[in-house]
């Protein structure tokens, strides 16, 4: 059964969801947009992890799930691993892609960004970016919930093709 | 006497209506009857159902493949083998393998079923039930590889809700296919 899908059709897909939804669905509600992605990728996540824990032994405890996501689950996805995993061992870890491979297509225009006038370009900018993170966040979500982690994900986009993903499991 | 009847009217226009319809039944009863007298006359590896139990014990899809009237018995079977699932998962045993959990469970007392299961690691759980006397663990471990690819696909249906129960009726075939190829033949 295995049918494979051109990589740029993945990519434009993701755009057009987050484009409608933020700015044809829910325009003037962009929390409500939000949640709707984010509920959108908690259902692929949960289906995806299903998928790719087909053939390996259980998981002891969290650490070990949140290293399958930062492995093995990231590479399926984006054919790279997490290049940096940090926790305070009380049930915080951020996850940290240098090169996140949604992100790379994403350009913030220059001119509104260097243009102090125009800040609402650039916030909608910024906006925008982080309707898309809400998307992978949701994965993660859903895919750890599959696995019997219930947590709460969140984004974190300083610097742009780098994004660190904050996971908090909830005690 | 209907036999009669029927054998001396060459043209069917000829029969009543009552009568015409009841002549296949009469042959189906007949042979239901013989089944159920001679029940080793059977496949030998024979699965008689098999079910998909979620992470909270609710029932996600249950098919059985023998006669309809057994239907409750059977779920009272697999009722009862979470319970045993239950107990292998929280006294883990550090000899054991962790994913692949096939046990010789409930021997049921008086009928000879053969329950075995199988956990995966989003908690879960494939029962089957077999009667069969001599089955080999190498075919319920590839049967549960196939249903497990299976179980896969069919909860990637984007139209499916995670925790209602599975309605797809290509997964109920897919199901049909590995149950009937079980048996000592299979080489996966």
């Amino acid at each position: 059964m295995g049918r494979e899908v051109a990589e740029s059709c993945i990519d434009g897909v993701i755009i057009e969801m987050v484009s409608a939804y933020a700015s044809r669905f829910y325009s003037s509600k962009p929390d409500l947009a939000a949640r709707r992605i984010e509920a959108i990728g908690f259902q692929v996540g949960h289906q995806l992890s299903e998928r790719y824990t087909m053939e390996r032994p259980r998981f002891a405890d969290h650490l070990e799930a949140i290293k399958f996501i930062c492995k093995d689950f990231w590479s399926e996805l984006f054919k790279k691993q997490i290049d940096n995993l940090k926790t305070n061992h009380r049930g915080t870890f951020v996850l940290q892609d240098n090169h996140f491979r949604w992100l790379t297509r994403i350009s913030l225009d220059p001119a509104a960004v260097a243009n102090n006038d125009a800040t609402s370009e650039s916030e909608s900018g910024a906006d925008m970016t982080s309707m898309l993170l809400y998307f992978p966040c949701g994965i993660i979500r859903g895919a750890l919930n599959n696995l019997g982690i219930s947590c709460a994900v969140s984004a974190d986009m300083t610097n742009l093709p780098a994004c660190s993903f904050v996971i908090r499991i909830k005690a | 006497m209907l036999f009669k009847g029927i054998n001396n009217k060459l043209r069917p226009q000829s029969l009543d209506l009552h009568q015409f319809l009841s002549v296949p039944f009469y042959f189906l009863s007949t042979s239901l009857t013989f089944f159920a007298f001679f029940p080793n006359l059977s496949q030998q590896n024979m699965i008689v159902c098999v079910a998909v139990v979620g992470h909270q014990n609710n029932p996600l899809y249950l098919q059985s493949f023998t006669g309809s009237d057994d239907a409750l018995k059977l779920h009272h079977i697999v009722h009862c083998s979470l319970d045993v699932i239950d107990e292998r998962v929280n006294n883990p045993k550090r000899s054991a393998s962790t994913l692949n959990e096939t046990f010789l469970g409930l021997l049921y007392p008086t009928e000879n079923y053969k329950v075995y299961g199988y956990l995966t690691n989003t908690k879960v759980k494939f029962i089957m039930v077999t009667t069969d006397l001599d089955v080999k663990d190498a075919d319920v471990r590839s049967f549960f590889r196939k249903f497990h690819a299976a179980y896969v696909d069919a909860v990637c249906n984007p139209f499916h809700v995670p925790g209602k129960k599975i309605t797809s009726n290509s997964f109920s075939e897919r199901v049909g296919a590995i149950v009937r190829s079980f048996g000592p033949s299979m080489t996966l």
